[in-house]
């Protein structure tokens, strides 16, 4: 399953970093290509994003269930789209310390093999050979959280197999552009 | 003469599609200095989004597939078309050169064509064949280095894949692994393919690309055209061309008024990227240009997803499997067939343009395409694959009667039509407007159908569907009238000194007809070719 896994250094507490998170209005339209979002329930929700690839933007529709709730440092969730075939699952988790050596040094999600290789190609295609400006290294010590998020999503039906290609690249932008911004919010809040 | 030049060049070419960059390569071919200003960030224009086919006639590949033709089979056949409009002259000069424009560009680039088995959109008039449609194989865009990110990507045809690999049948295309070594190796195909080709030879061959540069006015002295005056990042400036400036920009099917006041009938949509907006038209009527043609565009009937943008703008899709399959029908208003609809896409638009004096309508203008059950379980529809669900944007019911209230057709009109329509189709025959007769009518059908049936079958299996089918463009066609070498026609006869134009910027000279498939890329590519060799020709002006 095409899945992206970021992480971000934020200078906020844990319990400052949850607050934040733990309430879907602060950060849902942070989210890339939000459109909307309606709380339908305290587990389920439903949301409108529009997704970009290479000039072309389609508005996805979908459902979320919260599924793990663990104060203060996780929740997971299950999603599954309204008008397209796809299912998918994430998760945001809080802690202190170190980022995982991969993820914080490139800032780029894990990649393996097939999957690897497309991101490869889909970051060539949509940005060329430049690096993604992640901005200003933090000054050691500074971090006092960690926040991690994990995205997969799978696209099912007929065009399921194609799709499948091209999420890689739309996850790691869509993920990496979040959390970047969830990380400004949050710390212009503290 | 002029001076104050911001920029000098010996030709100049405007615009970087396939007309551009034909002219760019066979002026350069010949040792001058050429530029291409391009007014967006990407390189390509509506010819990279497009299927890249180039359509010539008597081609040397058409051998390689049993094909055979000639010259005057050719003329016979665009003659046939035309209803008297077309430019006799200008489709002669095209029939002779365009076999060698081929030869030139897989001579001067790593493009390699091949011919299709696509019949000519009307193969069984005279002089029709099958063979005259082209395609580039993939084709490897990292070789394009710096300008690969600059490479338009189509929305209509995101995956690295050529007609060719269908008409080899090596390849299993199905399969996701082959799509992502290609994805991961960087090739790309359709449209992308042929102008990566050809911009990857420019660029290799020192031709300079300068984007952000929209051509706004030709700057002329005693009547000849010695530059342009351009708008780049927020200033005006003067880029004189020594030899000649090609007007390569493209149609106008994106500037309204323009459509407004020159194309008959209900207006387009368009489907090409929204970057054409007759910038070389208005230059060219600025020089001194006679106009031709103005009231023609290569129509492709359309579709629409909601939500769906292309730069900003909705984006309009192309239609072929929705027309073609079985179990699919267009009706009007009325709930009534009008057309064949598996007809070419431009010749289906030509029925919807149809005006009642009667009643003073364009009834078929607003149409939709019907399909039932059956249809969605064998056939794609645009995105739609068979086994993703059934999207929102499908207006569903149990009935013909009940869909028809829903998306506003006579209940009456749309049951009769489909009860008539399914009692012949069963039989594998239209009375009414003879779909599938000809060999293109079958060509995109249900390949594991015989004869007519490859395109008839009923509509018998509830829920039906509906979606509104619209006349669309994938670009305008009328501009500067061009001789044989051409350089722009002047109003008052004679030409515009300095001026050339090439592609859907110029009068296209086949009147209202559309050929075949690549009807529109294979003049683009002659002209621009002859444009870039009669420009670099001429006189050094200063
Ligand atoms: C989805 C789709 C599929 C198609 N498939 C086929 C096919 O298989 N075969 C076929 O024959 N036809 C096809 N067509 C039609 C075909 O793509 C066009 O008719 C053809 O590409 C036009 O080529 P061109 O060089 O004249 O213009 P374009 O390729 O549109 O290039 C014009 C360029 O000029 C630039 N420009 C415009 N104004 C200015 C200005 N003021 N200054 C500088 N630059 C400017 C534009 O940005 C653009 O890049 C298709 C079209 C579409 C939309």
């Amino acid at each position: 399953m095409p899945e992206v896994k970021t992480a971000r250094e934020v200078r906020v507490s844990p319990s400052q970093a949850w607050s934040f998170v733990s309430a879907m209005d602060n950060w849902a339209p942070l989210l890339t290509g939000y459109v909307d979002h309606r709380v339908i329930d305290d587990v389920h929700s439903e949301w409108t994003v529009r997704g970009e690839l290479a000039g072309l933007s389609r508005v996805a529709k979908f459902a979320v269930a919260i599924t793990e709730w663990n104060e203060p440092d996780a929740i997971a969730f299950r999603l599954e789209g309204l008008d397209e075939p796809f299912t998918g699952s994430g998760r945001f988790a809080i802690g202190t310390g170190e980022l995982p050596d991969q993820v914080a040094e490139s800032g780029e999600p894990a990649r393996r093999g097939l999957f690897a290789r497309l991101v490869a190609w889909i970051t060539r295609f949509l940005i060329g050979s430049r690096k993604p400006d992640r901005g200003a290294p933090q000054a050691p010590g500074a971090a006092a959280s960690r926040l991690s998020c994990t995205l997969e999503v799978l696209a099912h039906g007929g065009s399921g197999p194609m799709v499948n290609l091209l999420l890689p690249g739309i996850l790691e932008a869509v993920a990496s552009d979040t959390a970047d911004r969830i990380v400004s919010a949050l710390e212009a809040k503290a | 003469m002029a001076s104050n030049w911001d920029f000098e060049t010996d030709v100049l070419v405007i615009g970087s599609g396939s007309a551009g960059l034909a002219a760019a390569l066979s002026a350069r071919d010949r040792g001058v200095d050429v530029t291409i200003l391009e007014r967006s960030d990407k390189l390509g224009g509506t010819s990279a989004v497009s299927g890249g086919l180039p359509w010539v006639p008597n081609n040397h590949h058409m051998a390689e597939i049993g094909a055979s033709d000639s010259r005057e089979e050719a003329l016979a056949y665009l003659k046939r078309l035309s209803a008297g409009k077309a430019d006799e002259e200008l489709c002669e000069t095209y029939v002779d050169t365009a076999p060698d424009v081929i030869k030139f560009l897989e001579d001067r680039t790593e493009l390699e064509f091949v011919a299709l088995d696509i019949p000519d959109y009307h193969s069984e008039l005279e002089g029709g064949k099958t063979g005259r449609s082209l395609t580039a194989r993939v084709f490897p865009a990292g070789g394009l280095g710096d300008l690969r990110p600059a490479l338009r990507m189509s929305p209509h045809f995101p995956f690295p894949v050529s007609l060719a690999d269908v008409t080899d049948g090596k390849v299993n295309l199905f399969d996701p692994q082959v799509i992502a070594d290609r994805l991961e190796r960087d090739l790309v195909g359709t449209g992308h393919a042929l102008m990566a080709g050809l911009i990857k030879a420019a660029n290799d061959k020192g031709i300079a690309f300068r984007l952000g540069v929209r051509a706004k006015r030709p700057v002329m002295e005693d009547g000849v055209v010695v530059g342009i005056e351009v708008e780049e990042g927020g200033a005006t400036r003067r880029y004189g061309a020594r030899r000649g400036v090609i007007i390569a920009s493209g149609g106008f099917e994106w500037n309204d008024e323009l459509l407004k006041d020159f194309v008959y009938g209900p207006t387009p949509a368009p489907i090409s990227p929204p970057i054409n907006e007759g910038d070389g038209l208005c230059i060219a009527i600025d020089a001194g240009a006679e106009l031709g043609n103005m009231s023609e565009t290569h129509y492709h009937a359309s579709m629409r997803i909601p939500g769906e943008e292309y730069e900003g703008r909705q984006l309009n899709r192309l239609t072929s499997a929705e027309r073609h399959s079985p179990g699919a029908i267009m009706v009007n208003g009325k709930g009534r067939r009008f057309v064949n609809e598996a007809l070419s896409y431009h010749d289906v638009c030509l029925a919807m343009r149809t005006h009642d004096p009667q009643t003073f309508e364009f009834p078929n203008a607003r149409a939709f395409v019907i399909v039932h059950g059956g249809y969605l379980e064998k056939y794609t529809f645009l995105t739609r694959m068979p086994g993703d669900p059934v999207p929102s944007w499908l207006t569903s019911a149990e009935t013909p009667r009940e869909l028809a209230a829903k998306i506003g057709v006579d209940p009456d009109g749309l049951e009769e039509t489909i009860a008539t329509f399914n009692a012949n189709a069963a039989k594998g025959v239209d009375p009414e407007f003879r779909r599938g007769t000809n060999e293109y009518d079958r060509y995109y059908g249900d390949p594991d159908r015989e004869g007519a049936f490859r395109t008839l079958g009923p509509l018998d299996t509830p829920p039906y569907y509906a979606c509104e089918i619209r006349v669309g463009t994938i670009g305008t066609r009328g501009g500067p009238r061009v001789n044989s070498q051409a350089q722009v026609l002047a109003k008052g006869g004679g030409i515009v000194p300095g001026l050339f134009a090439a592609g859907n910027a110029m009068a296209a000279f086949f009147g209202m007809s559309y050929p075949g498939a690549g009807g529109t890329i294979g003049p683009a590519l002659t002209f621009g070719y002859i444009a870039g060799q009669t420009a670099a020709g001429g006189s050094n002006r200063f």
